[in-house]
């Protein structure tokens, strides 16, 4: 059963259109991705998930039923724009938004410096926000989506700010938080992180759904059946099975003759005496997907 | 409840940690209190005044001589110069005795006096104070001569007129005591006081919306709890701070005023009335309410601090025009203007202040205020929740101030 179902929701504001008919499901043990563009509709769209505003049509569907006062507790969000009180101490910030949370003051007390530890936050707990890094600031804002143990986890670009080995700790972070079954949604314009990550996807532009499904499957879909070899000796320009050659940077992309399957191309590569240092069928990145995509549909405004 | 309530802790408890309003609550009684404890200090002996104190703590005991080339005075009556002024033959037996120590310096009434005012003074060195006291003993001593040394024709031209006033319209009538300088300058300070206070905390509410746009908060509260819940634990938190800042300032201002009158005379005739105290309080908080929530509105809509804050100005417009009034709102207090004033509930916080401290109210004027100003008041607080939506506390635009007055005073639909 899905623990978010947005079923065609629609937002205008005055004379624009920000989201048009979008749907998708999310569910426990996963971690989706919201991918789209600057401007394509993901914040607008999370903001009706969260119901902060208000659908023109469509429904969202949280935890079996629509979002109310106490189902908001059970959601942890790390907005875009996101923030601390700048001239409060941290872990003073933090108690506020977890009373807000619906914890009690003795949970606070157990739960805070766990996590304090966790992000190595510790000895900074008593500064304001302002004497802290961005990169702290970060992880700050972190134990705030999740001190309260939440079943949602709604964060948009977790890795902005931080660095690789603040990045790892949110990776495996996030990991952790699907493993116990939690369902977690991530906007990211970082490709390669939702490549790790993600195991379903949807891509908005312009309001509307461009694609969306398991990351492997959406991979299969946009293969072009080429492949990428490494030769020991340079091609000849023209070989049997393959209808176009593209020289890399020190290999070779090869696009098979229609009907022929990479094995097939294989063995006629073999059959003709070209020596393989290796041989990989070409999967297109999510990046090229992204671009391809985007592209497709009428560009993005960036 | 329990949001409002965790917005209203952590807003009440930020403010009175914070050193600018520790400081703000303690220091703006803690000064006046400390001049009247020197002052009081000073007037120890009570057989002197605060002028004969300064003239024997700073100046010289010695007097000053006189000589006068123009012959215009006869007499040097003790009455009016205690001993300050002697005269003295010649400019040359003056120069002589100051060069002694005997004199702190001498004037010299210039022959052509009378056609040309011009006298010198003549003196070792400066003393301010001592030489600005002799200087009006001086002028009275001249005065008296000039006058033919007639004492109560003297008296008469230091107080020509005493005026007791009759109206022929009774709704202009000024009925307070005018000899009593206090009948004015009570209900000027109470005036001021209110004005000043609404306004500063009234302006806390703008800020503190605006600190959650700024710090980038707003949309993780709005996750968390409801915005009209955020509203109403905001200007709970404010009012109750800003009723404690008031309650004290205000407070020590009271007693300030009551113990002082021993050290310094011109407190003698003041009195707060104690209607102005008991009635302080609900229109205090009402005023705070009307003005906090707008600010709180404003907040809502601006995109930040500074912009909020150049908007502002059109809100307090009937506070300030309730402040240029101030002389005719004292003067005439049962004129048709200042009944309207103290009905408008834009200025009724402030105006209904003044007029308990000219004078009694009648009770219908009281009871038709306070019933206009929590009606307004709860209008206000009903529009500005409209204002309290996510499009706007998410929004960047920048401030319309026709959509605003429009949302909070006619109702617009929610985002």
């Amino acid at each position: 059963m899905a623990t978010i179902i947005v079923d065609k929701i629609a937002k205008s504001f005055g004379a624009t259109q920000a989201v048009k008919d979008v749907s998708f499901e999310v569910h426990p043990g996963e971690i989706f991705g919201l991918l789209g563009p600057n401007g394509s509709g993901k914040t607008t769209s999370i903001r009706v998930i969260l119901d902060i505003y208000q659908p023109d049509s469509g429904s969202v569907t949280i935890l079996d039923g629509p979002m109310t006062n106490e189902k908001l507790n059970y959601i942890g969000y790390i907005p875009e724009e996101r923030g601390l009180y700048q001239d409060v101490p941290l872990d003073r910030c933090l108690t506020y938004l977890a009373t807000l949370k619906g914890l009690t003051e003795d949970q606070i007390k157990e739960r805070l410096p766990k996590y304090l530890a966790k992000f190595d936050l510790t000895e900074h707990a008593k500064k304001k926000a302002k004497e802290l890094s961005k990169g702290m600031q970060q992880k700050g804002q972190l134990i705030a989506a999740l001190i309260h143990d939440p079943e949602i986890i709604i964060i948009d670009e977790p890795f902005s700010a931080l660095d690789p080995i603040n990045t790892q700790l949110v990776k495996d972070l996030l990991i952790e938080q699907r493993n116990a079954g939690k369902t977690i949604v991530m906007c990211t314009h970082q490709m390669n992180q939702v490549e790790q990550l993600c195991d379903r996807l949807v891509l908005i532009d312009h309001g509307q759904v461009l694609l969306q499904g398991e990351l492997s499957e959406i991979r299969n879909r946009f293969s072009t059946n080429e492949v990428i070899i490494d030769a020991l000796n340079p091609l000849p320009e023209k070989l049997n099975g393959v209808s176009r050659i593209e020289k890399l940077n020190g290999a070779y992309r090869l696009s098979p003759q229609e009907g022929l399957s990479s094995h097939e191309l294989l063995n006629e590569l073999v059959t003709q005496g070209i020596k393989l240092n290796s041989f990989e069928v070409a999967v297109p990145t999510l990046d090229e997907i992204f671009i391809k995509v985007v592209k497709e549909s009428g560009g993005t405004d960036e | 409840m329990r949001d409002i309530l965790n917005v209203f802790k952590f807003e009440f408890m930020t403010v009175l940690r914070r050193r600018s309003f520790i400081l703000g609550l303690i220091l703006v009684p803690l000064i006046p209190s400390l001049l009247l404890g020197v002052l009081n200090l000073i007037n120890q002996d009570e057989s002197q005044s605060v002028e004969e104190v300064i003239i024997q703590e700073v100046g010289s005991p010695l007097p000053i001589g006189v000589v006068d080339q123009a012959n215009v005075i006869k007499e040097y009556p003790e009455w009016l110069t205690q001993g300050r002024l002697v005269p003295l033959e010649s400019e040359a037996d003056a120069r002589e005795k100051t060069a002694a120590g005997q004199l702190q310096g001498f004037y010299v009434i210039e022959p052509d006096y009378l056609e040309t005012g011009n006298m010198r003074f003549i003196k070792p060195q400066i003393s301010m104070i001592t030489e600005l006291l002799q200087q009006d003993v001086l002028k009275d001593l001249i005065n008296y001569n000039l006058l033919g040394a007639d004492q109560e024709r003297f008296m008469r031209f230091m107080n020509p007129a005493n005026f007791t006033f009759e109206y022929l319209n009774p709704e202009t009538a000024d009925t307070r005591d005018q000899s009593n300088a206090g009948t004015y300058w009570v209900p000027y300070a109470v005036t001021m006081f209110f004005y000043m206070i609404i306004v500063i905390s009234s302006g806390l509410m703008l800020s503190a919306v605006t600190k959650d746009k700024e710090n980038k908060t707003i949309e993780i509260l709005l996750t968390s709890a409801r915005p009209l819940h955020l509203f109403i634990g905001k200007i709970l938190a404010f009012g109750l701070l800003s009723l404690l800042q008031m309650v004290v300032w205000f407070g020590t201002l009271v007693l300030l005023v009551d113990m002082g009158k021993t050290s310094l005379p011109f407190l003698q005739n003041i009195s707060i009335p104690t209607s102005v105290l008991w009635a302080s309080v609900p229109f205090y908080i009402a005023g705070f309410l009307l003005y906090g929530s707008l600010m709180a509105g404003m907040g809502a809509v601006a995109p930040n601090l500074r912009e909020g804050n150049q908007s502002t100005f059109v809100l307090s417009l009937p506070l300030i025009f309730t402040i240029l009034s101030i002389n005719q709102l004292i003067e005439t207090p049962f004129s048709s203007f200042t009944t309207f004033m103290t009905l408008f509930p834009f200025t009724s916080p402030v105006v209904m202040l003044t007029r308990l401290s000219v004078g009694p109210v009648p009770a219908w004027q009281l009871i038709a205020s306070i019933a206009l100003l929590v009606s307004t008041v709860l209008i206000v607080i009903h529009g500005v929740a409209n204002l309290f939506s996510s499009q706007y506390l998410l929004s960047g635009q920048k401030i319309k101030i026709g959509l605003f007055l429009r949302t909070v005073f006619i109702g617009h639909p929610r985002a």
